[in-house]
């Protein structure tokens, strides 16, 4: 049975010292549902996980990837000022909450997905590369983030981290619109929707009756012996159970490990505090505790991986709290038709002019700017060895469609961010805006990020060159 | 453009193609000859020919227009794997929307040659020929399966599954189709803490006698405390869990669960329940998978499903829940003509489950999955602050009259017209409220018959009416659509590209729908398909968006519910319809309820393979003066139900 490393040796003291973030920081982030000591107790993890990837001195890279649906409308990504080096001057009035990180920040534009398109295989497909075939549930591959997990996280309590937030409306139970990672090109990973359960899969200890190791070597022990006599196709399904008991073990550890550490500290133990149970009903409040728990998974190096469905595909979500905006997304984003009457409309909702329609969506994509801005705040408020954070992260935002009306696949909106890198790469040109002459694949942005990282491809999907400006 | 393209696609055609299955996501495929025969193989030259010339300049492999690519069609053999891209091809041909008119057009000789050959080659193509018992591969349980097979093995009242991840539904419209049913890893924490939960609902402290009977059986629970009533209480528990025989193998590891939670100094009672709660996390309990593992199923063999596979194959059918002791004992049986699979075992015990009041899943998980009334409440929602009167509850009895219909129709063996035509119905107080029926009282729903011919059948029910309208009104063009598609399986083709750009330009000019409708009409390249869908929905349009009788639109004209029926059949108002309906249409739906039901008792999605099965289902029923009981026997004494073409290795899509 497969255990996680241990730590090779625990005179990393020095260097969890400096881990220690700002609690100030922390409060202003974790919103009423986290109290202020959490983060105490999550100077550990990195002494179960540093030796899996980098040293002390080399800190691994952390990868994110953030989806939204529906596109967003021509030139509302295009910058407002670039001056001769490319370097941004001034964002537009649409993308103004990122202002403040625009040296974060690379926008390419015309990247496309040569195969995959439309609400559903669009989404399917964003991180695979691939042509979704809905009938046999096939996204043409494994997706990027999950190919980036099987180098990144053998030695972190999750291999990689899914979260999406709960659906509403039409479509939200549809398979092709909610997942985006595919652990083979036919089976999704299961993406977290609730708080609590992604703080539990990363710091819930023993406490509470948890099985233990022996258990889970019995259970695990009995179903390869049914694998021997299974078929192919049933082996594989009890691949997908060993896979799930694993999990659980891995969990186990990390969370003897936490436990052994905080023990020491009486007071730790005891103001480890979960988020509520359920689902916060503000959806801005929904979604920043869903990008604080990715922050925080990062920063306790639980997972390098992480990956989040800000919407499912095609969303029918209200975004009534905007202020100025009413209906649906998906409908808003067909905006040139302001009938109301069209099947995307949900028959209420009606709308006086085509600018007034796309101001809307075009807001809805700015309320979205705002919510990744938050995140890059927070990983700026964020240390690791006295650096802040998005220095070691490269992220990756955007959307599968370009603009919503045209369900285009051409000149994709999508922004990286981030600083992070391995020993011997140049520097991230950031702070830029590229534009390629001839349309050219998402399948190479994605490769140059996991590169980025160190994972050791030369290939994703068809794309067998990197791109250079990441 | 090289007009040869689809002939060296034939050309190529091996003469034995390898044929795989469709219906597996996993690559392992069924190697099933399929030789294209001498006749055929003539027929596709020709139509390759007439193709070439027509059809593949735009919708062969360099434009590929509106997602058809000809000459790749033409390699798939047989045609039937692209049959439904085959009939709308035959029919663009037949109605004279393809070629555009701007192109030129084939000559009439052309046109009927065209569409005699696609008739020959897909519309009575011989699925005898093809037919193979299929594969289930391994699957989880659904999440509603696994809640009921928790009450079912414990004894408890507890909805194991309200708080799992929404469970996610693939091309097959059910939830159970094994392609989509993925065990990831973040569901085993979720498996654990509800295994944990049950067990303490089960077996609170302090338990009685008889909490642990249920539990343990009574034999172990009157054994004193000790290793003994642990071996005897698995003896009875593991084969309960693991719905088949076990190993001596699996009593022991099971028995070790029990002796490391001794060792570790929990007392006796506590260990057993550790050990019942860890038997709930192993494998052969999360998923279905009832062979009995004392051999390796032989790579590339059809042979008959175990006798445990069977029980369980019964009851998630029936019950969406694990075999009862009954079903268990006739699986176990040794005597060949009183085990389960003897046809006359078979038949009795479908009678048996059916009088059970879990057979109510039936209404509540297929019925309500294959006709879409699941989505109501969900879905389709009517606004809580407009509409107040639309409580959950109401939305739960309307759901549970489409529910208890279905199940009603089943148990008691009516005949399948009645899904679109019948005098009863099932409604409680706030339902029939609704309906503006007067003197029923409760919660709890009834049946009841209904007072006049305004209701009666699925058509005219509440919750059928609202999921197939927008919400704020109703639209014949979606009524008819779910007709057509959902409820006799003959989905009309998909629309022209252009269609958008037409409605936009039509919604620009202010027009109202029923304008729009006519004008849709007037266009030819609508009005062949909108002619067959928009009268059915018409017929329905006495009923409002959420389903409530009347007989004019708001401040509008008198509504004229009639029409033609694209057979011919003429009618005037919803009864009416229902009648021409049931004589023109009856055995499209049920051909298509024979497919649906097939599909669900299977837990996968089904492929031109199943085909035979389907239609030999549909014609039993028939036989039978279309009585629903006979669709069951039908499905549990099929080939694919009974048997399994086991795939063989080193096939690979």
């Amino acid at each position: 049975m497969k255990t996680p490393q241990k730590p090779t040796n625990v005179s990393q003291k020095s260097v969890r010292g400096s881990w220690r973030m700002n609690r100030r920081t922390l409060l202003r982030g974790l919103g009423v549902s986290m109290a202020l000591p959490l983060l105490d107790i999550m100077e550990a993890p990195r002494a179960l996980a540093g030796a899996a990837q980098g040293s002390a001195a080399q800190p691994p890279v952390r990868l994110g990837y953030l989806y939204f649906p529906n596109g967003s409308a021509e030139g509302s990504w295009k910058p407002r000022k670039v001056d001769n080096n490319r370097r941004l001057v001034q964002l537009n009035e649409w993308m103004s909450p990122l202002e403040p990180y625009k040296q974060d920040l690379i926008i390419p534009s015309n990247l496309w997905t040569p195969r995959g398109n439309g609400h559903g295989g669009g989404t399917a497909t964003w991180l695979t590369g691939g042509d979704y075939n809905d009938r046999k549930v096939d996204a043409g591959g494994p997706s990027i983030d999950q190919i980036a997990a099987r180098h990144l996280g053998d030695g972190t309590v999750l291999s990689s981290l899914e979260l999406s937030l709960r659906g509403e409306g039409n479509f939200s139970k549809e398979l092709s619109r909610n997942n985006m990672s595919w652990r083979s090109s036919s089976t999704p990973v299961h993406r977290e929707i609730e708080p609590r359960v992604i703080f539990d899969r990363m710091f819930l200890n023993r406490q509470g009756g948890v099985v233990d190791g022996s258990v889970l070597d019995r259970v695990a022990n009995n179903a390869k012996d049914l694998k021997r006599n299974a078929s192919t196709a049933d082996q594989r399904k009890i691949d997908e159970y060993l896979e799930s008991v694993r999990a659980i073990e891995r969990r186990i550890e990390f969370a003897d490990q936490i436990s052994k550490e905080a023990g020491r500290d009486r007071a730790l133990t005891d103001t480890l505090v979960r988020p509520a149970a359920g689902i916060p009903i503000e959806h801005q409040a929904y979604m920043r505790l869903m990008l604080d728990l990715m922050a925080m998974a990062w920063w306790a190096d639980a997972t390098r991986v992480a990956s989040f469905m800000l919407d499912h595909g095609q969303s029918n979500r209200y975004f009534n709290f905007v202020p100025g905006v009413k209906g649906t997304w998906h409908a808003l984003s067909h905006w040139r038709d302001f009938s109301g009457k069209t099947e995307d409309d949900d028959g209420v909702t009606k709308w006086d002019s085509r600018g007034s329609k796309l101001s809307m969506y075009n807001k809805v994509t700015r309320w979205h700017h705002e919510q990744f801005a938050y995140l890059l705040k927070r990983l700026h408020e964020l240390e690791e060895d006295g650096e802040p954070l998005i220095n070691r992260c490269v992220l990756l935002y955007g959307s599968s469609l370009a603009d919503g009306h045209e369900h285009g696949d051409e000149d994709l909106p999508l922004i990286v961010a981030g600083h992070g890198s391995m020993p011997g790469q140049a520097k991230m040109q950031t702070g830029k805006y590229f534009r390629y002459k001839r349309p050219t694949s998402l399948n190479r942005l994605h490769l140059s990020i996991a590169q980025r990282a160190g994972v050791p491809i030369t290939r994703f999907a068809e794309a067998d060159s990197p791109l250079s400006i990441v | 453009m090289d007009l040869n393209l689809v002939h060296r696609a034939v050309r190529t055609l091996p003469a034995l193609v390898v044929m795989l299955s469709v219906s597996s996501a996993w690559g392992e495929a069924k190697p099933t000859g399929y030789q294209v025969s001498q006749a055929d193989r003539q027929r596709i030259d020709q139509l390759a020919d007439l193709l070439d010339i027509h059809c593949v300049q735009c919708h062969g492999p360099d434009k590929g227009q509106g997602g058809i690519d000809l000459s790749l069609m033409l390699r798939e053999q047989p045609m039937v794997r692209n049959r439904l891209d085959w009939v709308n091809v035959l029919q663009r041909i037949s109605d004279g929307d393809m070629p555009p008119r701007r192109h030129p057009q084939p000559t009439a000789e052309e046109r009927r040659a065209l569409a005699g050959l696609i008739d020959r080659l897909v519309m009575r193509f011989d699925y005898a020929e093809v037919a193979t018992a299929g594969y289930e591969p391994v699957r989880r349980l659904t999440h509603r399966e696994y809640s009921n097979t928790l009450r079912d093995l414990l004894g408890i009242d507890w909805d194991a599954a309200e708080m799992f991840p929404t469970e996610m539904v693939g091309e097959s419209g059910f939830d159970n189709s094994a392609n989509t049913l993925f065990l990831q890893s973040g569901m085993m924490q979720r498996y654990l803490s509800a295994a944990e939960r049950a067990i303490e609902l089960a077996l609170p402290g302090g338990a009685s006698r008889q909490q642990w009977e249920r539990v343990i059986g009574k034999r172990a629970a009157a054994m004193r405390a000790g290793e003994r009533q642990a071996e005897a209480a698995f003896d009875d528990f593991l084969p309960r869990a693991f719905r088949r025989a076990v190993t001596d193998k699996e009593a022991t590891n099971a028995l070790a669960h029990y002796r490391s939670a001794v060792q570790r100094g929990k007392p006796h009672d506590r260990a057993l329940r550790a050990a019942l709660k860890n038997t709930l996390i192993e494998a052969p309990f999360l998923l279905r998978m009832e062979a009995v593992p004392d051999r390796v199923p032989k790579p590339g063999s059809v042979e008959k499903i175990g006798p445990y596979a069977l029980a369980s194959r019964l009851s998630y059918f029936l019950w969406a829940s694990m075999p009862d002791d009954e079903l268990m004992r006739l699986a176990a049986e040794q005597n060949p003509a009183k085990r389960l699979d003897h046809p006359a075992v078979l038949r009795a015990q479908v009678d048996r489950m059916l009088k059970d009041p879990k057979s109510l899943t039936l209404g509540k998980n297929f019925a309500s999955q294959w006709l879409g009334f699941t989505h109501l409440g969900s879905r389709r929602r009517p606004d809580p602050i407009d509409m107040p009167e639309f409580t959950d509850s109401l939305m739960h009895a309307m759901r549970m009259e489409s529910a208890h219909v279905f199940h009603d129709i089943v148990k008691h063996d009516r005949p399948l017209m009645q899904i679109i035509d019948s005098d009863f119905t099932f409604v409680n107080e706030e339902l029939a409220r609704f309906y503006g029926w007067r003197g029923i009282k409760g919660e709890h729903m009834r049946r009841i018959k209904l007072p006049n011919d305004r209701r009666g059948g699925f058509l005219t029910q509440a919750s059928i009416l609202m999921v197939t309208a927008f919400p704020d009104r109703t639209s014949p063009v979606v009524r008819g659509n779910w007709i057509l598609s959902e409820l006799l399986g003959t989905p009309p083709p998909p629309p022209p590209p252009d269609v958008g750009e037409f409605d936009e330009r039509l919604e620009e000019a202010g027009l109202s729908p029923q304008r729009m409708m006519q004008l849709h009409s007037q266009k030819p390249s609508c009005a062949n398909c909108h002619s067959r869908i928009d009268p059915l929905g018409f017929a329905l349009e006495n009923y409002d968006q959420f389903g409530r009788w009347r007989t004019r639109l708001e401040d509008g004209p008198r509504i004229r519910a009639s029409g033609k029926l694209p057979e011919g059949v003429a009618f005037d108002g919803p009864d009416a319809f229902k009648d021409a309906l049931l004589k023109t249409r009856l055995d499209d739906m049920n051909r298509q309820i024979s497919r649906k039901m097939l599909s669900y008792a299977l837990g996968r999605q089904l492929g031109y393979t199943d085909e035979h099965a389907v239609r030999t289902i549909a014609k039993n029923v028939k036989a039978d003066g279309y009585k629903a009981k006979s669709l069951v026997y039908s499905i549990v004494q099929s080939e694919p139900f009974l048997y399994q073409a086991v795939p063989s290795k080193g096939v690979s899509e």
